[in-house]
């Protein structure tokens, strides 16, 4: 590179960091773009693929290839920062092993469960799965068939395949990834809120005197929210950071009242805040009188294990966990009266003058104080109950709702939210925080649907975890599984997950872009669109809804989860797959197809080719004949317009870097249930939490309850699962970028220096990590960015080589079924 | 330019952050890493890295080093060119 050119970039790249810095520009304020880079490139903007921050990266493509990508500048999130794998996202798609062409196990030309994978035509995949999905339906009825979604998966493609499942097939065995990460912060809000979803926004970084993070690991997990906390927090001495978690990690730098606690304890601490609040007079009583409710909820729920496991043969009220009385604020005050200091500190390891620094922060009156969490409460056997217990700390001082008064959810996955959760891909929900236990909700379902009364079924399907044990089982006989791994990603592996997979009763279907652990158990491959392959939209953790174009097509044969589930519905027939008094009731429905009947139904259909922009490619839309996204979209709006879930119009989103729901009258919503911002909130309220029935929120009374398996004397130490900032989830996108992979390229096994000399182990060593249902081998390290207490080990779950969840425990949260990925134990000995 | 054959160049420009009480310390040690220079700086506690590699594995060992340094609290990317 010729010297003044050289010197031309670097200046470039020097002022554009000031600038995005802050900080005062050097010299001249140079174009942001090379002049190369304007003739070759073609810029677009698109949100980032990977985490819940809801990152906008510009992606230039040259000839069909992404080729690079930079944080965009614009974005009222990331604000032209960028984190290390979004950094690298041009590379996720062009791993070698990109899977191009659908793949069947065959022996001798026939499909064989035991044979090897042979490419075949799309054709014959989807004649395989016909078969085999219209066999389970016929033998066994809905209840045999099942879908595993996506927090990633685009909106559309959730709203897609819930319609198929939930209206087409009739059945509720639809469930999403997000079942893991986010479930219990649904349940959370819910019984807290009656509706879903923060009530604040990243805004609140900006005015919070305190941030205090619940066993999340921002440093790592949420970069860019991270480098927010921090600007705030170097900028304003007074601010203060805490940070609590079982074992030390990157986020600890910036602490000033760094806590670790043991395992489970957090309930305890959090009661104990509450308790401290009420003992030394800093309840806002004007708030609590007026907008809150109490409540003594179930205790001894169990740990959603089989039923016939001792754990929940001896918990009492594993039928009525969900219920709760009424209570008045004197017995709430009563009930958390236990939880002292003495006592908190000698049960979580925390010392007591610690603990009433964190009180501290809640309980002061002119302290605005941001609480943030994410897998830490929510992996958790009791996560519905520490989110339900953060919120009452926030409520009894009337700390929500407002410019820094913040207990914000962070969300893991970058739709968990947009997709997941908005969209309702549950087994126990419909869009809009809706659910189909609720006749009215199916009755409204059915009317936006343009379906007969009695179509969407009223049983709530299988979650998660209890699709793996129906797997096992032989109940669930034909399954799809569209952007995961659960394989990887589901705990008890052995025990479970692959025996339901290897069951000969079952056929799998995997559709991916890499050959994953999961695509390699399964039975059919489908090769899949990755990201802006195709058009997309998610929903970011702060409510905001961000689009983008297709930019390059899809490699080989490989087409989108989208494009996939709306052609599978052309083989299918209501005749087929609807009962006959359906039909006999409605019979301008019959002989048609579930295509038909869902997805060219005068809504989904309704807008033409025409009304694309015409610079970019759409795959499906150009197949399908009509603008599939914009009309899936359009049609599931519907649902939440005029019911505190408003989405903008369509076209809208395309043009802006996102908006915040609820948008009424084009304006965003930034912080929801107070007057004046929210448009919902009633005037002269105040506070109005009109998900509740009487407009006001509750505070529960929940106990600190232990672990399902903790450490004994043969299992000795705790076991932690979790993540490192190069790798996404199971490291199928990151694992394939040689920077990202060379940066930390396999799992270790993080323990203390004391616990490893005990057991003769020495750093780097091979060592066996081993629980009661089965080991992994991995390496020793005693140093490195996490310093783990003595007690507890702590290993990502990122590698494929080093499967960790042959070794964690299927215990969930009996209320959201999530699992709890933090807690069990296990023992570590040398290879 | 031409397409003459030769060794990628990675111009990438990035923002630390720190405890403002290590700024100094870190940012010595940060200069003193092989294609590094430091551009304005800002006593609250961050500063602009401008890095000049010929790979891009290098660049993220750099990176990583730089995130675990004692007092560095974050490390963001803003501007990344390469040719």
């Amino acid at each position: 590179m010729k010297p003044t050119r050289r010197d031309f970039i670097k200046a470039n790249a020097v002022a554009t960091a000031t600038a995005v810095a802050g900080m005062s520009v050097p010299g001249s304020a140079a174009n942001l773009v090379t002049d190369r880079d304007q003739t070759e490139l073609t810029w677009s903007k698109a949100p980032c693929r990977f985490c819940g921050t809801g990152c906008s990266v510009n992606v230039a493509t040259r000839d069909n290839r992404i080729v690079a990508t930079h944080g965009d500048i614009n974005s009222p999130v990331n604000k032209g920062l960028s984190c290390v794998k979004g950094y690298f996202l041009s590379k996720i798609m062009y791993g070698s092993d990109r899977l191009t062409q659908p793949l069947l196990r065959k022996t001798a030309g026939k499909y064989d469960k035991n044979g090897e994978f042979e490419p075949v035509s799309w054709d014959e995949a989807f004649d395989i799965m016909e078969e085999k999905f219209k066999k389970a339906l016929k033998e066994k009825g809905p209840e045999a068939i099942g879908m595993f979604g996506s927090g990633q998966w685009t909106v559309w493609e959730g709203y897609a395949a819930a319609k198929l499942m939930k209206a087409g097939f009739r059945s509720n065995n639809i469930d999403p990834n997000a079942r893991h990460c986010m479930a219990s912060a649904v349940g959370g809000f819910m019984r807290t809120f009656g509706i879903d979803e923060p009530m604040g926004c990243y805004d609140d970084m900006e005015h919070a005197d305190a941030f205090v993070l619940w066993g999340s690991n921002m440093a790592e997990m949420h970069p860019i929210l991270w480098t927010r906390i921090t600007d705030r927090r170097l900028s304003h001495p007074h601010v203060k950071v805490a940070v609590l978690s079982t074992y030390e990690h990157r986020s600890f730098e910036l602490a000033d009242v760094p806590m670790i606690f043991t395992p489970q304890t957090d309930l305890a601490i959090l009661n104990y805040i509450a308790n401290y609040i009420i003992q030394n007079d800093m309840v806002n009583k004007d708030f609590v009188s007026k907008h809150v409710n109490f409540r003594k909820g179930t205790e001894d729920i169990g740990y959603g294990l089989r039923p016939e496991h001792p754990l929940e043969q001896k918990a009492a009220n594993v039928k009525t966990a969900g219920a709760s009385t009424e209570m008045s604020f004197e017995e709430y005050k009563k009930y958390v009266a236990s939880y002292d200091a003495a006592s908190v500190s000698k049960l979580s390891g925390v010392p007591e003058n610690q603990l009433e620094q964190l009180a501290k922060l809640y309980a002061d009156p002119n302290i605005k104080v941001m609480s943030l969490w994410t897998m830490g409460f929510n992996q958790h056997t009791r996560g519905v109950w520490a989110n339900n217990l953060v919120y009452n700390i926030h409520l009894l001082t009337g700390k929500i709702s407002e410019p820094g008064n913040s207990p914000f959810s962070l969300t893991g996955q970058p739709s968990a939210c947009g997709t997941a959760r908005e969209v309702g891909t549950f087994s126990h929900r419909l869009p809009a925080d809706m659910v189909v236990k609720n006749p009215e909700h199916r009755k409204i379902a059915e009317k936006l649907w343009k379906l007969p009364e009695g179509t969407v079924p009223g049983w709530v399907g299988a979650h998660a975890v209890l699709q793996n044990r129906k797997l096992k089982d032989g109940e669930i006989n034909a399954y799809w599984v569209q952007v995961n791994n659960n394989v990887q990603a589901a705990a008890n592996l052995n025990e479970e997950t692959l025996p339901g997979y290897r069951n000969p009763e079952n056929f799998i279907v995997v559709s991916d872009a890499y050959p994953t652990v999961t695509a390699q158990a399964a039975d059919l491959i489908l090769p899949t669109a990755m990201w802006v392959e195709k058009e997309g939209a998610y929903g970011n953790a702060e409510r905001r809804t961000q689009f983008w174009h297709q930019m390059v097509d899809a490699p080989g044969e490989s087409t989108s989860d989208l494009w996939q589930l709306v052609e599978f519905s052309k083989r299918f027939t209501t005749d087929e797959v609807w009962p006959a008094e359906i039909l006999d009731a409605s019979p301008e429905y019959k002989g048609k197809t579930l295509y038909e009947v869902l997805y060219r139904n005068g809504n989904v259909d309704k807008y033409p080719l025409s009304d694309m922009d015409e610079r970019y490619k759409n795959h499906e839309s150009e197949d399908f004949g009509f603008y599939l996204q914009k009309g899936l979209f359009e049609e599931y709006a519907g649902f939440g317009r005029g019911h505190a879930h408003d989405l903008a119009d369509f076209d809208t989103y395309h043009k802006t870097r996102g908006l915040r729901w609820p948008v009424v009258d084009g304006k965003e919503t930034l912080w929801r249930f107070k007057e004046g911002s929210d448009p919902y909130a009633k005037a002269g309220t105040g506070w109005d939490f009109y998900g509740k029935p009487d407009g006001k929120a509750v505070i529960f009374a929940l106990p600190y309850e232990p672990a399902a398996e903790s450490p004994d004397e043969d299992y000795n130490l705790w076991l932690s699962t979790g993540r490192v900032m190069e790798h996404w989830h199971s490291g199928s996108m990151t694992r394939r970028v040689p920077e990202l992979n060379s940066a930390f390229p396999n799992a270790l096994c993080f323990m203390h220096p004391a616990d490893a000399k005990e057991r003769k182990l020495r750093r780097g060593d091979e060592v066996i990590v081993r629980s009661r249902r089965g080991e992994i081998r991995t390496r020793l390290e005693t140093r490195g960015r996490n310093r783990v207490p003595k007690g507890l080990v702590f290993v990502p779950w990122f590698d494929a080589s080093q499967l960790i969840n042959k070794v964690t425990l299927d215990a969930t949260d009996p209320l959201s079924k999530e699992t709890d990925y933090k807690k069990c134990a296990v023992k570590v000995t040398k290879a | 330019m031409t397409a003459e054959a030769h060794e990628p160049i990675h111009i990438s420009s990035f923002i630390v952050r720190c405890l403002p009480e290590r700024l100094q310390q870190v940012m010595t040690a940060v200069e003193a890493l092989p294609g590094v220079e430091i551009h304005a700086n800002d006593p609250c506690g961050k500063f602009v890295a401008l890095l000049e590699l010929d790979s891009e594995k290098v660049l993220v060992e750099t990176i990583t080093t730089i995130e675990l340094m004692k007092g560095v609290v974050n490390t963001s990317m803003v501007y990344h060119h390469v040719e």
